[in-house]
């Protein structure tokens, strides 16, 4: 057993196998408890260093390289991990420039097209001081929300493509926005009602559609009341 | 080793296309430069699996299947200098994996018991018994500490070797080594007393 002041010190020093500082060597030379001690914590690291040093330096069997090459021999030559590399980042790329390139062109189609909306639904908005609204034009509110996931059961199939506003219809409104939207897409039918924007009876008449009344939608009671 | 090809006479060339002519020559080449590591790099995979797994056999499988894996990936490795690291890393981690199949694990000690029986007749008892207790404090220490320790413990490796191995400073390296002997001296010291005092 050690003294307390050298326990830690004399441990230390038999675990790193370092040289003894001068003043442990004092102790120890005084000290026959830590000098035993020492030589027994000596000691048992020798017995470990000797045991690891059988652990660690097994014969190596002569078997090993021979199955080695064996295994070797059985692989099949497979495509180079270097050229299945080279040919997916290709892959990876090419769909990355058409995805881009699409992704573009329906951006520049899509804002040709809302210039166009916009344009439309202010002649529209004109339009209804002018005139009585049928009765199956209830109520038809624009969502201002672009990319909002929520479908709602009256929204119309063209509004469920990701790009376009969602609008919300009054069910027999449908087929008539249905139809603008598709005469929207028609690039000469464009310019051609932008080219009327001046009067509204020729925007509506050229869009074949009643107008439309836009107003916000009613709350409606949870409760269903 | 020089993989060649036989040609039919009459015949101008094997029905190779040039890629696959390519990909012959880049495995070929792959293949003839991981062979030249082999000789050295196969006894390293090996003791690393030994020391974790304390049997010849299943060393043996672990070490084969590393190389076959170090080799599948060889072609991926940027700085071949770092390829006894890279395999050291890959021989722990499988003995390891292969340790912990609890199945295997008697089977593996009762073949292990037979093999020192059958090794080192003329060893004694006490001493014996106090690798036994060693093997069994060892895989009880962390797994960093156990490997710089089973490195250190290899012949031939200096602590700058070391490092290099396990990717980390040499100071790093010395405590590692410090703290796995400190701990197994721990473990071991009650059964020095025992087999000295027989």
């Amino acid at each position: 057993m050690f003294c307390d002041a050298y326990n830690k010190s004399l441990t230390q020093a038999a675990a790193a196998e370092r040289e003894l500082t001068p003043a442990l060597q004092q102790h120890l030379f005084t000290c026959e408890s830590c000098r035993t001690a020492f030589a027994e914590e000596q000691s048992l690291f020798t017995a470990i260093d000797s045991s690891l040093h059988t652990v660690a330096n097994p014969e190596i069997p002569a078997t090993l390289i021979p199955r080695i090459h064996v295994a070797l021999n059985n692989m099949p030559v497979s495509e180079s991990n270097l050229s299945k590399w080279t040919s997916t980042g290709a892959l990876i790329a090419a769909a990355l420039v058409l995805f881009i390139t699409l992704n573009l062109k329906d951006r520049k189609f899509q804002n040709s097209t809302e210039n166009v909306n916009d344009q439309a639904s202010t002649q529209v908005s004109v339009s209804r001081s002018g005139h009585s609204f049928p009765p199956h034009a209830e109520s038809v509110e624009r969502v201002p929300s672009r990319k909002t996931s929520a479908i709602h059961p009256h929204t119309a199939p063209v509004a469920m493509t990701a790009n376009l506003p969602e609008v919300l219809l009054a069910p027999g409104q449908r087929e008539t926005t249905e139809r603008f939207v598709q005469a929207m897409r028609n690039e000469q039918f464009r310019d051609e009602l932008l080219a009327k924007k001046g009067s509204k009876e020729a925007v509506l008449e050229a869009l074949a559609m009643k107008p439309i009344k836009i107003e916000p939608l009613a709350p409606v009671s949870s409760t269903g009341d | 080793m020089q993989e060649l090809i036989l040609i039919e006479p009459g015949s101008t060339a094997p029905k190779l296309g040039k890629t696959e002519w390519t990909r012959e020559a880049e495995h070929a080449a792959i293949r003839s430069e991981f062979e030249e590591r082999l000789a050295d790099s196969s006894g390293l995979a090996f003791r690393v699996a030994r020391g974790v797994l304390k049997n010849d056999a299943d060393a043996e499988d672990v070490a084969q299947e590393s190389l076959i894996r170090a080799f599948r990936k060889f072609a991926r490795l940027r700085d071949r200098n770092r390829f006894r690291a890279w395999l050291v890393r890959i021989s722990f981690r499988l003995a390891l994996d292969r340790l912990r199949s609890s199945k295997c694990r008697e089977l593996r000690e009762a073949e292990w018991m037979r093999e020192q029986e059958r090794s080192r007749p003329a060893n004694s008892q006490a001493s014996r018994e106090f690798q036994q207790h060693l093997e069994r404090a060892m895989e009880e220490l962390p797994e960093k500490l156990r490997l710089a320790l089973l490195l250190s413990a290899m012949e031939g490796h200096s602590l700058e070797e070391i490092a290099v191995l396990l990717s980390v400073p040499v100071g790093t390296v010395k405590s590692r080594i410090f703290f796995a002997r400190k701990q197994l001296a721990e473990k071991l010291r009650c059964f020095v007393t025992l087999t000295t005092n027989r």
